[in-house]
């Protein structure tokens, strides 16, 4: 059984860490979130492993403690101290600029844009309609051009945009 | 362009990979975390059995005795029963309460808590009944600990961070930038210097005062506050080249490390916050027992001694309460830890998707505050605060 579970998130780490890193935006968040899904996951184990949606159980985990943290107003106060950061590792304009729209938009951006689920997956992670799926789509990439203004059309330009946090 | 191909457009810059650099996750502590919670829940249950058959039969539980050191504070005496109530906040869509008083006889919370609300009010709650409903300036601060004097402390909950406190009905800034974490009876106040991206404790003698900046130690970098006792010492946390490290900033300005449970620096330990006489932390890492257990878990620190106490050995058995979210996590049923022991408190469940996060709790553990969250963010759910009335 523990030899399943290791195989399970030792294949699916790298994943996993990339997801909570694109809904955080910060590397020692998204190891929390990861650390908290799989620790829910062992714990939940012996009956999630018989279903075909360890995925889909593990990616929740991840997402539901993202919007939770980001509910409570308090993501900004890290439970860790930050590390410090290297220039390199300024956060772009497109990253601070998801990070300012409403997180379960954020979510839902991040999960079908970046992490290529279905919109029936979103809706199945989020606890949603796919209809409130779609209209948070639609909601969330507004809020953005919004923010970003009329270039953000132009997406090979922000590679190259690097500003200060918090600075927008 | 529809939404899908912009969408797809838009991001892809985003999509980069894994971030670079060390990772802190950790595969053979969630295992050894996810086990206990299976233990828990087993053990929840067989609880629930145990006391239906003590109701019925009559049969009598006495309370373990434990050996205190004198040098050592003693603990409050667990409850043995607590009453739910929902806090009132008025018309609000939604409020969280956020931190109180030693004596459990102020809490303190905020309407609209989330991140980007367009409005927030300060709440003040007096033996649960709510008191102050304070409008707040623009920048909308959320005031995170309250004294016994009613005065509490906050910052702003967007960048950049700017720290409030509240006194006589007013929210005030206070000096300086960054944000204020917690205030002691003595009006003395910690917090964190946050600008352009420094991050370093800062305390205030009182709420008039200027701010005191702390030292950095040596080889460390990116602190925070964690809390305040009632001596004035400052209890923080750095990143360092050795991991997260713990260090006393003592009122004498003097500032001190924490040494792990083990004596060995093998350890990290995570402080959390203050409570009954002892500094709670998580600690990951070590051995200091000659059985080769890990340390890792809940532990406890008694300043003046030096001593350390395992609390738990699972770092979600049951909250501990603190002025900020370190340590903090959502839970299906809500309990805290009094002493060394868990309290298990009666819950508000009223969907499968309510969770519990519990923030307060009295020096004499006969009042403990929380808030009953969505566990998945619903909208549909918003949070609510509650007191739970313990004897």
């Amino acid at each position: 059984m523990d030899d399943e579970y290791l195989a399970y998130v030792n294949g699916r780490l790298a994943s996993l860490r990339r997801l909570a890193f694109l809904l955080s935006g910060s590397r020692d968040q998204a190891d929390d979130l990861v650390q908290e899904a799989i620790t829910k996951l062992y714990a939940r184990w012996p009956k999630i492993s018989r279903t075909d949606n360890v995925d889909t159980y593990v990616h929740t985990a991840i997402v539901r403690a993202f919007l939770v943290e980001k509910r409570r107003g308090w993501w900004r106060r890290t439970n860790r101290p930050a590390p410090p950061e290297r220039a390199e590792e300024e956060a772009p304009m497109l990253r601070t600029a998801l990070r300012r729209i409403p997180a379960r938009q954020q979510a839902v951006l991040v999960l079908r844009f970046l992490g290529d689920h279905s919109v029936a997956d979103v809706a199945q992670i989020l606890g949603c309609s796919e209809g409130t799926v779609e209209s948070q789509t639609s909601h969330g990439l507004s809020a953005l051009r919004r923010i970003l203004g009329p270039t953000a059309h132009a997406a090979n330009l922000f590679p190259a945009v690097k500003i200060q946090e918090g600075g927008l | 362009m529809n939404d899908d191909e912009y969408g797809t457009s838009l991001l892809r810059p985003l999509d980069t990979g894994v971030p670079d650099g060390p990772s802190r996750i950790n595969v053979a502590k969630a295992m050894g975390d996810g086990r206990r919670a299976r233990r828990v829940r087993t053990v929840s249950t067989a609880a629930v059995i145990t006391a239906v058959v003590a109701t019925a039969g009559a049969l009598v539980l006495r309370p373990t005795t434990e050996h205190v050191l004198p040098a050592l504070p003693p603990d409050p005496v667990k409850p043995s029963s607590c009453v739910a109530q929902k806090l009132e906040f008025g018309k609000a869509a939604s409020a969280e309460v956020t931190g109180g008083d030693p004596t459990g006889t102020y809490l303190v919370g905020t309407t609209n808590s989330w991140a980007g609300a367009e409005s927030r009010t300060v709440l003040v709650w007096e033996k649960g009944e709510l008191t102050a409903s304070v409008p707040t300036p623009e920048r909308m601060p959320v005031m995170s600990d309250i004294n016994g004097s009613g005065i509490a402390v906050g910052g702003t909950a967007e960048m950049p961070s700017l720290p409030f406190f509240l006194r006589d009905g007013k929210v005030t800034r206070l000096k300086g930038d960054g944000t204020a974490i917690a205030i002691n009876e003595a009006g003395e106040i910690a917090g964190n210097y946050e600008k352009r991206g420094e991050a370093a404790p800062q305390r205030w003698a009182s709420p008039d005062a200027e701010p005191e900046v702390m030292p950095v130690p040596a080889g460390a970098n990116g602190g925070r506050t964690v809390d305040i006792d009632e001596n004035g010492t400052v209890v923080t946390s750095f990143y360092t080249t050795k991991g997260e490290k713990a260090f006393l900033w003592h009122a004498d300005g003097s500032v001190e490390p924490i040494a792990g449970p083990d004596r060995l620096d093998r350890s990290n330990v995570q402080p959390i916050a203050f409570h009954f006489g002892w500094l709670y932390a998580e600690v990951r890492g070590g051995q200091s027992s000659a059985a080769g257990r890990s340390d890792s878990g809940i532990q406890r620190y008694h300043v003046p001694t030096r001593t350390w106490q395992q609390v738990s050995a699972a770092t979600w058995e049951a909250h501990v309460p603190a002025p900020t979210n370190i340590g903090g996590f959502q839970s299906e049923i809500p309990q805290v830890f009094v002493g060394r022991q868990i309290l298990e408190l009666p819950d508000m469940t009223e969907t499968p998707d309510d969770g519990y996060t519990v923030d307060f709790i009295s020096e004499n553990a006969k009042v403990v505050a929380g808030n009953k969250f969505s566990l998945t963010a619903s909208d549909n759910n918003p949070p609510d605060p509650i007191i739970w009335s313990c004897r």
